[in-house]
């Protein structure tokens, strides 16, 4: 008979996914475990690698804009909107003050939109299975905003270069405005069952907890720097549309763990709602597209009996719109964190390179180092709290 | 409109003619000469061998104040330059300074760099990214497994030699109940169009 010494037991490896709903998409990980304590995680990723990087080499500009709302399928506007500040920025054009109003009312939508879902299915995988109801039914109402000036629920193609598709529907502010009155309602009732809640609070207090070192040095951003206690946010620090014209505060938390983070998750909500709210307010009259109909299209009716706009409809559609020889990187605040997009054109009428950073590979680098030494259970609630989509991870 | 964001551009700016001239004082030898100061920060080209001391000074220096490395990607230079195959860009921010800070190396097809890992963390998973893309070696970095593409795929995908539709590709097979790796098929060529043109095409009217 022998004895094995306690040295002797190998930690087990265990395979998590790719098909696991806590995984929030096709997420592998091989899990090193001591008991049912993990030492070390190993995130397998690229299983849903479309090479959208290569494809926008090969498609003109505005082709390859609806590629940026199937990234991140939770925040589909906010992706091509920071496609068409680079190409407003390569272009060196300036849009109408009313088409930023409404980019920002509809990236606010966006925020609200990505973050519900975040929270909610974070709450459905600790085992919260109410507030993920009640949220759908509000991210239902906000897809229909979108349906409304898009015609799309969720890829929408809505913001483009030189300023939006078309103007927003009447009404449609009214509908807005009605939407957010009762939300904030809707958002007190989701945190009733969760803020004070004893099980949530305890799967989530002092779990994944991510000092401010950590942050930058894993170059972290969006929730997960705010979560450590910098208010760092590029609506402020860089402002682009009519940000630095909006009052709003940043939410950001001390101890740097999930609760603090799914705290500042609802705590951007109501913000968001704050600015939604001064946007219809101080909403102006105007045009909503440049009138360079080499970057933008001429409407349907002109085109019915001018031959010139006709031929510029074809002529965007097919040719495109040339860029002058340079490069540009731009940075937004996405709901998940920055999201950059880099271009670079030779003078053609495709981008020479286009990079795409999504914020969720960064931060799912840094699943490692988070969920070591926790248990498995908690690996879900850090991956909840990461709020991955892998979309933007794998692009 | 023009007014709102002029003040905080202006500033942006002054701190980045500032970091400009304390580069090119004390940190000259790292660096080209050429600093491109922009909205957010400035860009400038280092010199690959100095690469590793640029690390540690961005990082620990008081003058860049740089903790995080947000971005590295790569560039594909082919029959651009004669001289360079590749150009990597490292996107940092100075978060004290509310500066970016973007740094460019060119590189030959047989270049290796060195890792910025031991420096900043979140650079293992980018170099990772670049090394699967362009098949740049990172020294130093070591785990330098391939990231986004298939187990066992061949050829580095962002190259501007590497066809859209790739050389391979995966099916199930309903006979042999497993999944198969064959040549890619296509009927039809991917057909590109050239819009050639007397007229200067950037040019506004």
């Amino acid at each position: 008979m022998t004895l094995y010494s306690y040295n002797d037991i190998k930690n087990f490896t265990m395979n998590f996914g790719p098909q696991h709903p806590a995984a929030h998409g096709v997420l592998r990980l091989v899990i090193d475990l001591k008991g049912e304590v993990i030492k070390r995680c190993d995130p397998h990723i690229g299983l849903l690698h479309r090479g959208t990087e290569k494809l926008l080499e090969y498609k003109t500009y505005i082709q390859g804009l609806p590629y940026f709302d199937r990234l991140d399928y939770v925040s589909m506007m906010a992706q091509e909107h920071a496609y068409s500040l680079v190409l407003e920025d390569l272009l060196k054009i300036n849009i109408s003050l009313r088409a930023q109003y409404i980019r920002v009312i509809f990236l606010e939508i966006t925020r609200i939109l990505n973050h519900l879902l975040a929270v909610t299915t974070h709450a459905l995988d600790v085992g919260a299975l109410t507030p993920f109801l009640w949220g759908f039914e509000e991210r239902e109402k906000l897809m229909e905003f979108y349906e409304r000036v898009s015609g799309a629920r969720m890829h929408a193609a809505f913001i483009r270069p030189g300023g939006v598709t078309e103007d927003i529907p009447v009404g449609l502010l009214e509908d807005i405005s009605r939407f957010i009155s009762q939300f904030s309602t809707r958002l007190d009732e989701i945190e009733e069952l969760l803020s004070g809640n004893r099980i949530w609070k305890q799967r989530l207090v002092d779990i994944g907890k991510v000092s401010l070192d950590e942050v930058l040095n894993y170059g972290f951003s969006g929730v997960m720097v705010r979560g450590s206690g910098l208010p760092w946010d590029i609506r402020k620090v860089y402002p682009y549309e009519v940000y630095d014209l909006m009052d709003f505060d940043i939410p950001y938390g001390l101890n740097g763990d999930c609760y603090d983070r799914y705290l500042i998750r609802v705590n951007e909500m109501r913000q968001s709602l704050r600015i939604i709210y001064q946007c219809i307010n101080d909403i102006p009259e105007g045009v909503v597209k440049v009138e360079d109909k080499k970057v933008t299209p001429p409407s349907r009716s002109f085109m019915k009996f001018s031959m010139e706009s006709l031929i510029h409809h074809f002529k965007l559609f097919s040719e495109g719109f040339y860029i002058d020889k340079g490069s540009s990187y731009v940075m937004v605040e996405a709901p998940k964190g920055e999201f950059g997009v880099f271009l670079d054109s030779t003078g053609k009428n495709k981008p020479y390179r286009c990079r795409i950073k999504a914020p969720g590979f960064l931060h799912l680098q840094g699943l490692d180092f988070m969920a070591k030494g926790h248990l498995i259970a908690d690996l879900v609630a850090i991956i909840g709290t990461q709020d991955i989509v892998f979309g933007e991870i794998d692009r | 409109m023009e007014k709102r964001s002029f003040r905080l551009v202006i500033k942006v700016i002054m701190k980045s003619i500032i970091l400009a001239k304390i580069i090119s004082d004390n940190f000259s030898k790292f660096f080209y000469s050429s600093v491109l100061v922009n909205q957010t920060g400035i860009s400038l080209f280092v010199k690959k061998e100095a690469l590793e001391n640029v690390f540690l000074f961005l990082k620990n220096s008081s003058f860049f104040n740089c903790k995080s490395l947000v971005d590295i990607f790569g560039m594909d230079l082919l029959g651009r330059s004669n001289t360079s195959r590749f150009r990597i860009y490292y996107i940092f921010y100075s978060r004290i300074f509310g500066l970016t800070l973007t740094l460019k190396v060119n590189l030959d097809s047989k270049d290796v760099l060195v890792s910025a890992v031991d420096y900043f963390k979140s650079a293992g998973w980018l170099e990772r990214e670049v090394y699967d893309m362009f098949g740049i070696f990172f020294y130093k970095n070591n785990d330098m497994r391939r990231i986004l593409t298939d187990y066992g795929f061949e050829g580095y995908p962002l190259r501007k030699d590497f066809p859209l539709t790739g050389f391979f590709e995966v099916q199930y097979s309903e006979e042999e109940k497993v999944v198969v790796s064959q040549l890619t098929k296509i009927n039809q060529a991917l057909r590109l169009f050239h819009f050639s043109s007397v007229w200067d095409l950037t040019k506004k009217i």
